[in-house]
């Protein structure tokens, strides 16, 4: 009997755990998104933050975005350098993931190391370093830009691809070689196929980063590369002009879109582990 | 027509040959293959990276950038100076306490998305949009509702009997509250795989041995998802202690952290040997931390593949 009592009150407490721990998902969700949906409002009001909740609504800053003489090439600017160092990175990240899956090497960890060193090494002081060795070296500009953000995306890149190749079933490749393929035939016609889902993720994962990428840039731009990042950057004081606004709902959008995509290809629980 | 069809043709025969004569070429050498396929991101990362790592380390003990001669000037300077410890010191204390808020705060998320949620694909969405969300934009967001007269305020104001419409902005807590908001959602991801991934029949076998909640919990669950925990706590401690937008976009004066100390240092003073002692010390309490958490059990990243 006191057995069924104990029972009893511990099914009581599992429920009471369950309503209090989803009501808290709930509160913390609202505080996750409470300051980026009032981004949003603000970027619809004819007169930014000077009042909440605005009195009429307007999509004036979002032609603004497109007519302001910094913000669009700025768009653009972004846009160009994710594009280049997209391919770049994942190309790199695939031939290391492959190395490290199918090559035995004692250095393994080391390798390894080094791959993840962008994602532990806090962004200034990795920026200070390239900043102050690209100084040294006397190189500056697009291609300097270019090349740190494909330093910065490469583990996200590897990550991506590693758990992707750990799923892949060797033993189709096996089965192509045996039949006669050679190796680059056996990667195109068996392997890419099955593992390109994971391949998209990663490049959408690459791209969003880049897109997004700060302070590494910050560092070594110089003076002329304005991407989107920088521009917000360089904007944020002027609290009254709503056009930083609605860059801030690009952003939000842009980062929106991609994960929709990549969940659509793969799925939220294989994003999560990333 | 024909001779067109010939040269496509021959062109695609000598692309044959030479990527058959390539592959034998790789299969017979073993430095081709590791060149091949570890040689271009070891080559880009050691001479872009890590050479610039080491690089700094010797500008850090030096007088002079590019070159100088030897000295542990910087570092004495670094010591000596009693604001610079002071930064270092609140970078610290800002570091613990993020720390321990975002780690309590986001095995509670965790524990309640495997164990309780309905819909937990949608939740979990949600709480990993924030991070593809651009960093500037979820700091500057906060620094839009703290502003005086902005959300926070607002709402404040609907609350009748609380008169109250404290500073937020460029102050400590805005700061802490900042570098909680920014470094959460990754610090969920891991303790929301260690627990999912966790055999939920122990806790039943705990419960029916007669362990009361708390006991199930402190015996059972904490440590079956301690290299969950253990990575989210790397995960929040590690950009924490080189934080530089938060501070500067949320801090005062008084709530500069290290990461804003080397950037003033670069971009506006250009002392280019101090801040690279700076940076010094940052990227060694990165080292630390990682070493400690590695002896701990804690980095998956590295001891996955033998699984």
């Amino acid at each position: 009997m006191s057995n069924n009592f104990v029972r009893k009150a511990s099914v009581g407490a599992a429920k009471y755990a369950s309503g209090l721990f989803r009501s808290y998902l709930m509160i913390i969700l609202a505080l996750m998104w409470f300051p980026m949906i009032v981004l949003v409002i603000l970027s619809f009001s004819e007169r930014a933050m000077l009042s909440f909740p605005p009195e009429t609504l307007t999509l004036r800053w979002y032609f603004e975005v497109f007519t302001d003489p910094q913000a669009l090439p700025a768009i653009f600017t972004s846009l160009r350098i994710s594009l280049i160092a997209t391919p770049i990175t994942l190309l790199i990240a695939l031939l290391f993931v492959y190395g490290l899956d199918r090559l035995e090497f004692r250095w393994k960890p080391t390798a390894l190391f080094i791959v993840i060193l962008p994602l532990v090494i806090p962004g200034v002081v990795g920026g200070i370093a390239v900043y102050q060795f690209s100084e040294f070296l006397g190189i500056r500009g697009f291609a300097t830009v270019v090349l740190v953000h494909v330093i910065v995306t490469i583990p996200f890149g590897m990550l991506v691809l590693l758990d992707t190749l750990s799923k892949f079933d060797r033993s189709l490749e096996r089965a192509a070689l045996d039949l006669g393929a050679n190796e680059l035939t056996t990667f195109f016609r068996v392997t890419l196929p099955n593992i390109y889902r994971g391949v998209v993720a990663a490049a959408l994962l690459v791209f969003s980063l880049s897109f997004n990428e700060f302070l590494y840039t910050y560092f070594v731009r110089g003076n002329n590369i304005v991407t989107l990042p920088i521009f917000l950057w360089s904007n944020t004081a002027k609290l009254a002009d709503p056009i930083v606004y609605a860059v801030s709902v690009v952003f939000i959008l842009t980062a929106t879109t991609v994960l929709l995509l990549t969940v659509a290809i793969t799925s939220i629980r294989r994003v999560s582990q990333f | 027509m024909s001779t067109a069809l010939d040269t496509t043709q021959r062109i695609q025969r000598s692309v044959q040959t030479y990527s058959d004569e390539f592959l034998q070429a790789v299969r017979k050498r073993r430095w081709l293959k590791m060149g091949l396929f570890v040689g271009p991101s070891m080559a880009i990362l050691v001479l872009f990276l890590v050479l610039p790592i080491s690089y700094m380390f010797l500008i850090s003990l030096s007088d002079a950038f590019p070159l100088g001669s030897l000295t542990l000037e910087n570092y004495l300077k670094l010591i000596q100076t009693e604001s610079y410890v002071r930064v270092i010191w609140r970078t610290s204390v800002l570091t613990v306490q993020t720390t321990i808020l975002v780690v309590l705060f986001a095995y509670a998320i965790a524990y309640g998305m495997a164990m309780f949620a309905k819909r937990a694909n949608l939740v979990l969405f949600f709480i990993i949009l924030p991070f593809w969300v651009n960093y500037l934009v979820r700091n500057f967001s906060l620094l839009v509702i703290f502003l005086d007269g902005g959300a926070i305020h607002q709402l404040l104001r609907l609350v009748p009997v609380i008169e109250l419409q404290p500073q937020l902005l460029f102050t400590r807590t805005a700061v802490l509250a900042g570098l909680v908001y920014s470094f959460l959602p990754v610090a969920i991801l891991p303790m929301y795989a260690s627990i999912a991934r966790m055999d939920k029949s122990l806790i039943m076998a705990a419960k029916d041995l007669g362990a009361d909640p708390i006991r199930t919990f402190l015996y059972v669950t904490l440590p079956n998802t301690k290299d969950g925990i253990l990575v989210a706590i790397l995960l929040s401690m590690i950009p924490t202690f080189g934080a530089f937008v938060t501070p500067a976009m949320l801090g005062g004066p008084n709530d500069r952290m290290i990461g804003q100390l080397i950037e003033y240092q670069f971009m506006r003073i250009y002392d280019v040997p101090f801040g690279s002692s700076l940076g010094v010390l940052t990227a060694t309490f990165v080292f630390l931390v990682l070493v400690v958490s590695t002896r701990l059990g804690g980095i998956p990243l590295i001891e996955d593949d033998d699984e």
